[in-house]
């Protein structure tokens, strides 16, 4: 029987199973799944786009988002400056012993260990700050 | 408040919501290891946690929680920055209440980071729960205690 409509039209199960689904989640699983997604990269207009969906409202999705990208600033900065210090007296005592040695005789100290872990760490923070969303 | 002998209907620990990052394991033994951890924390206090029973209603004290985030961590953060990063993490939230309604709510978080070379992930994630358990019960004895 011909009844003048497409196959498969209209489409059954809307909204289509593509795309974010709506979410039940606590105002911390949020905060802690959007720390997870901004740390793996993802777009935060994507997440705020996932926040919509699921029915929360502009303002407490861009507090959420403020919220945790205080937390990720907070910890990126701090791998960043204590990396940058760890660096910073692992060249001073590498340096001044060898002063010290070069003047008075003796042996001085290559402390190579926070120079490299440190650098290590600041390199991670500075690439952790890159992650953290601007809100708008 | 006295709470020894008291009944508590303990629910299993829902995994709706959760963010679980990738793991090469399965986690599902994890949140067993929260549970009983949170079992024997409250048993340890005098209180009698129970299963509920499906069709009966709860008796006592009913306690509620839901995993916040399970995080494995990275073997390789840990061996380089072991206290700094990397760890693996276990956050909890839930409630406790009576039958008819919840009074009080918990949060806890349990965290382990330090293990040789990194240790492993697995091992470190159910020590975090088990972690995160006891926090749990000892937030549920504060709230019955302040009532």
């Amino acid at each position: 029987m011909n009844t003048g409509q497409l196959p498969g039209y209209p489409p059954t199960g809307y909204p289509p199973n593509y795309g974010p689904q709506p979410q039940v989640r606590s105002r911390l699983q949020w905060g802690a799944y959007l720390r997870a997604r901004l740390d793996a990269g993802q777009p935060l207009a994507q997440l705020l786009y996932e926040m919509a969906v699921s029915g929360i409202g502009q303002a407490d999705a861009y507090a959420l988002v403020a919220e945790v990208a205080a937390a990720m600033r907070k910890r990126a900065l701090g791998f960043t400056i204590g990396g940058a210090i760890a660096v910073v007296v692992g060249l001073m005592v590498t340096f001044i012993t060898m002063q010290m040695a070069q003047s008075g005789g003796g042996t001085y100290f290559v402390w190579w260990g926070p120079v490299v872990f440190g650098g290590m760490a600041a390199i991670y923070g500075l690439r952790l700050l890159s992650r953290v969303p601007r809100v708008p | 408040m006295d709470i020894r002998g008291r009944l508590c209907t303990l629910y299993p620990v829902s995994w709706q919501g959760a963010v679980v990052l990738p793991t090469k394991f399965d986690v599902r033994p994890v949140a067993d290891c929260f549970q009983g951890a949170l079992a024997a924390e409250l048993a340890k206090w005098g209180l009698d946690p129970r299963m509920p029973v499906p069709g009966m209603p709860d008796q006592g004290l009913v306690i509620t929680a839901q995993i916040v985030r399970a995080d494995p961590g990275s073997r390789l953060m840990r061996w380089l920055f072991s206290m700094f990063a990397g760890a693996a993490a276990f956050e909890i939230e839930g409630q406790v209440g009576d039958a008819a309604t919840p009074f009080g709510q918990f949060h806890a978080e349990g965290k382990r980071r330090w293990a040789y070379a990194g240790g492993n992930s697995q091992a470190l994630l159910t020590d975090a729960a088990g972690q995160a358990g006891q926090h749990a019960a000892t937030q549920i004895l504060a709230i019955l205690a302040a009532r």
